[in-house]
């Protein structure tokens, strides 16, 4: 009966909604990398680095090496069966986009670049935490991570599941680690305590290590031993 | 004002490529509706900009998965449509949905319709509390599909029900308001 649906959309035109809320602007500053405190940005960067070494810290024969490495004996384990669904393309937030040479008079530690590859395709200041990207961002093909590895989480509680393989390799005489297979994600209560979650940026293989203080973490789909290779030439 | 930007496709290429100024423009294009879809689902303004907001934000981290070339639209308000229906479940109350007034009644609006003059104000008051009155489900797809103007195949997309359950509500719904239209009439 088409008077029913008429009289219907009429009666739809005469409702009074309430006014539609700013949604795009408040959309787009979610959306856009907040500048958050400098302490919790490391925070966050510590717990995005550690949760490479989640599934490792459950490895009774790495826990030691991994625990005195990043100091996190206080840190609770938590595994989880099923980690929350990845995002196909969560923004990387690397922070600003700086050069070279303003990155290292910006951060208090020398900061490394691998000889192998050459100067990156981007530099990204996080707080003190330097991003080198080689490729671009919508085309990321290796991400290297580097801050200073003496500051401790003052808690992290990690999910971590159980696939992921780690090797301990020895990088210029100092000890790193390659975490290959199941991606690893890490819930941890960030400086204001609340409740948050860190996944890897990249979907390849992670090498970890330490270097004269510093924690390095590379991210690439390479073999283990290339990425060995190119952490070797950082200087 | 609101409708489908002509660069739209070009928008969306962009926004995949993580361009947030290309998606603020496809928010402000879409957030109208989406935000009117949300509030007749969730039954509330401020659960409807929650869920408007977080949808969005959602559809954003979910465009990888859009299949460019088709249309945009619905699979955006399927996923606002999902987060204020989400709302719902939890919160359970309903503003009531209000009338214009006859003083409100929109200017240049001089030659009413002959649907809309078969139907006195009281008889749209009428309208309105037999559609609230019906059980959810059908009540959804009528509101969607009439009130809002959705294409039956966005009011699908939108409940994230197949078409043909669409349609089959919408004509149980339909059959419903009559039966109870006219039972207020005797």
């Amino acid at each position: 009966m088409p008077e029913l649906e008429g009289a219907l959309r009429e009666l739809g035109r005469e409702l009074v909604f309430p006014e539609t809320p700013a949604l795009a602007p408040a959309v787009a500053a979610r959306l856009r990398t907040p500048r958050p405190a400098r302490r919790r940005l490391l925070l966050v960067a510590l717990a995005a680095l550690a949760l490479a070494l989640l599934a490792a810290l459950a490895v009774p024969s790495a826990r030691t090496a991994i625990l005195e490495l990043f100091r996190l004996d206080g840190a609770t384990i938590r595994r989880v069966d099923r980690l929350p669904p990845v995002p196909p393309r969560a923004a990387l937030r690397l922070g600003e986009l700086v050069s070279l040479a303003q990155a290292r008079q910006r951060v208090p530690f020398p900061v490394l670049v691998p000889q192998e590859l050459g100067e990156p395709d981007g530099v990204y200041l996080l707080g003190e935490v330097v991003s080198l990207l080689y490729g671009d961002e919508d085309d990321v093909r290796l991400l290297l991570t580097e801050f200073r590895g003496s500051s401790t989480p003052e808690f992290v509680k990690k999910a971590a599941a159980g696939a992921t393989s780690i090797q301990r390799v020895v990088v210029g005489g100092e000890p790193g680690y390659w975490i290959e297979g199941a991606p690893h994600s890490v819930l941890f209560l960030d400086a204001g305590g609340r409740l948050r979650e860190d996944r890897p940026r990249l979907a390849g293989n992670v090498l970890l290590l330490q270097r004269r203080g510093l924690l390095v973490r590379l991210e690439a789909d390479v073999s283990r031993d290339e990425a060995v290779r190119i952490a070797g030439s950082l200087r | 004002m609101e409708g489908r930007p002509p660069e739209e496709e070009d928008l969306v290429a962009r926004a995949q490529r993580g361009d947030v100024d290309a998606y603020e423009q496809l928010v402000r294009a879409y957030q109208r509706i989406a935000f009117r879809i949300a509030f007749l689902l969730s039954g509330n303004a401020s659960d409807a900009e929650e869920a408007a907001q977080d949808g969005f934000v959602k559809a954003y981290c979910a465009l990888a998965r859009f299949r460019r070339g088709s249309p945009f639209r619905p699979w955006l308000l399927q996923i606002v449509a999902n987060e204020a229906h989400n709302r719902r479940r939890s919160a359970g109350r309903r503003e009531n949905l209000v009338l214009r007034t006859a003083a409100e009644s929109r200017p240049g609006d001089a030659a009413p319709s002959p649907e809309a003059a078969l139907l006195a104000a009281e008889g749209r008051a009428t309208l309105l509390e037999v559609v609230n009155g019906l059980r959810e489900e059908e009540r959804d797809v009528i509101v969607l599909r009439f009130f809002l103007e959705l294409s039956e195949a966005e009011t699908a997309a939108a409940l994230g029900i197949p078409a043909g359950t669409a349609k089959s509500r919408l004509a149980r719904g339909l059959e419903r308001l009559r039966a109870q239209m006219e039972a207020v009439d005797a």
